[in-house]
């Protein structure tokens, strides 16, 4: 067990609370005794209801915020700020309106100091991957959300990071859209199996992605349980008719059904 | 959905799709300008200190260019815009740029900036020419102090408003301050820039003009009033209308540098 959670591309999160100030303002428990260990290649997704802390968690997981109590543990090495061992992906695409699509997927690889011309060879074998090639040379304005999302998929792969922390990706997309990009998620996934965390609010888009899914609780944010999703892979989107695949939503639903009621002051 | 890319051509503003088409329209509309006057001229407005039919203005100005007149008034005004209009840009920008910066720079600074871009800095003409002479000097202080200004608030502008998301996804890759600036921030600012340099021109030049009415030695400015003062309208025009072409390539120049270094932008 200990090798694993030092090994690259694991993720222990030990005991971890967050709790906010904000100014004139009592103080907000946004985390609290948050336990979670990722396995290096396994892909866990994190759902819970609004104001649950599902962002915070992947900022904390990046670096980006730091934990009031508790430590964060990225291949064994204590996480003090964003590093490119890990890349994360926010849900709206942010890409670089200036920048040509080959130059966005080539960002990260630029910033780290390599030369222009090889960060672009680089870059171009993932847009190979997400299936964008053909569009290298256009601007992000001129692709549909759904492409401009996969560009922003392939700006993070290219940094090669051990961990990819995926905070809603594919909410902004409309629901066709979403189901396809998860099955491409998925099959983009399976050829490097990074370790994935990935935030979402659809808890069908969870169970089909997951080989754990994580329920958080809401205020203050806490694991109220890690669901086991043991279907073999490759996943096709049809596992989501099965009425296994129904319990298992059924059942995440239930644990969550009552915080959204209380949320919404039902 | 994708479009194929093609680069705009560099009048397309004009509405055509095509140089050709771009350029054909910009030769009907001076067309229909010029037709316009010479009819009013003849038929309408009986003036003639007022208005003077083209081709008499066409006469004027090729005396003017035919005895060498014209040529040392257009490389004076040239001279005080080149040395003004580069130091109004490059000044503008590096105090835009402090004001981006400093909150409380500018805090402190927005009153003062605020009143000065208000001013009609032109006022100040008459001053700068007793204080500084009748040469170039007193004209280029009074085409910075025009130009200036849209330069200051663009910059500020520009550097300011780039989206908090992009700044966050360049940390995310961990991109430093300089580079946060250099990869985010100032390729945002740079259509701000750009029309700031536009309204800056236009500035510029009415502030050239202006500066040499109250005093100059050369000058489009200094030529328009002399010919006024002895009633020669058809040489006033022929100046005004060269004023009117320099503004107007200006113009197209500067949207051919936008679409050169703002490529992304939506046409």
């Amino acid at each position: 067990m200990a090798t694993t959670q030092t090994a690259p591309g694991s993720i222990v999160v030990s005991d971890v609370g967050l709790t906010f100030t904000p100014p004139r303002r009592d103080p907000v428990v946004a985390l609290e005794g948050v336990d979670l260990t990722v396995s290096p290649g396994e892909f866990v997704c994190v759902v819970g209801a609004s104001g649950s802390g599902k962002s915070t968690l992947l900022r904390l997981i990046d670096g980006m915020l730091e934990p009031s109590s508790g430590t964060i543990t990225a291949g064994g090495e204590t996480v003090s700020g964003p590093s490119p061992d890990r890349a994360m992906v926010f849900q709206t695409d942010n890409l670089m309106p200036w920048s040509t699509v080959i130059d966005n997927v080539a960002y990260g690889l630029v910033l780290g100091g390599m030369k222009r011309s090889k960060a672009r060879q680089l870059a171009a074998v993932q847009l190979e991957r997400v299936g964008l090639a053909d569009f290298a040379r256009q601007y992000p304005r001129q692709l549909s959300g759904g492409m401009r999302q996969r560009v922003n998929i392939a700006r993070a792969l290219a940094v090669d990071p051990q961990v990819l922390l995926l905070d809603e990706p594919f909410a902004a997309l409309d629901a066709q859209t979403r189901e396809i990009m998860s099955a491409e998620l998925l099959r983009i996934w399976s050829s490097d199996r990074k370790t994935v965390v990935f935030i979402t609010h659809q808890i069908d888009e969870a169970v089909y992605l997951a080989d754990r899914v994580v329920v958080l609780s809401a205020r203050p944010g806490t694991v109220r349980e890690i669901v086991e999703v043991d279907f073999e892979r490759p996943r096709d989107l049809s596992l989501k008719r099965t009425p296994e695949f129904g319990h298992i939503v059924d059942h995440i639903w239930s644990l969550i059904e009552d915080e959204v009621r209380g949320s919404l002051g039902l | 959905m994708a479009t194929t890319s093609r680069r705009a051509a560099p009048l397309s503003w004009l509405g055509g799709a095509t140089r050709g088409a771009s350029i054909t329209r910009l030769a009907l509309s001076l067309s229909l300008f010029l037709v316009v006057w010479q009819l009013s001229a003849e038929y309408l407005i009986d003036n003639r200190l007022l208005v003077v039919p083209v081709d008499e203005v066409a006469v004027a100005l090729y005396n003017e260019i035919a005895s060498g007149e014209f040529a040392r008034h257009f490389g004076t005004t040239l001279l005080e815009l080149a040395i003004a209009f580069p130091v109004a840009v490059g000044g503008g920008f590096v105090i835009g740029a402090i004001l981006a910066g400093s909150k409380p720079v500018r805090q402190t600074m927005d009153p003062i900036l605020t009143a000065m871009y208000s001013l009609p800095i032109v006022a100040l003409a008459p001053l700068f020419t007793a204080g500084l002479g009748f040469g170039v000097a007193s004209k280029v202080a009074v085409v910075v102090l025009m130009a200036i200004f849209p330069i200051i608030t663009n910059t500020d502008a520009g550097l300011r408003s780039a989206e908090p998301a992009l700044i966050e996804t360049a940390r995310s890759y961990g991109a430093g301050r300089l580079q946060v600036l250099r990869t985010v921030t100032l390729p945002h600012s740079v259509p701000f820039i750009v029309s700031g340099i536009r309204v800056a021109f236009a500035r510029a030049l009415v502030g050239v003009i202006v500066a040499e009415f109250f005093g100059a030695i050369a000058g489009f400015g200094f030529a328009i009033a002399a010919a006024a003062q002895s009633y020669q309208t058809a040489r006033l025009l022929g100046y005004v209308v060269v004023l009117g072409v320099i503004g107007l390539i200006a113009s197209i120049g500067l949207t051919a540098l936008e679409k050169r270094l703002a490529p992304w932008k939506e046409d």
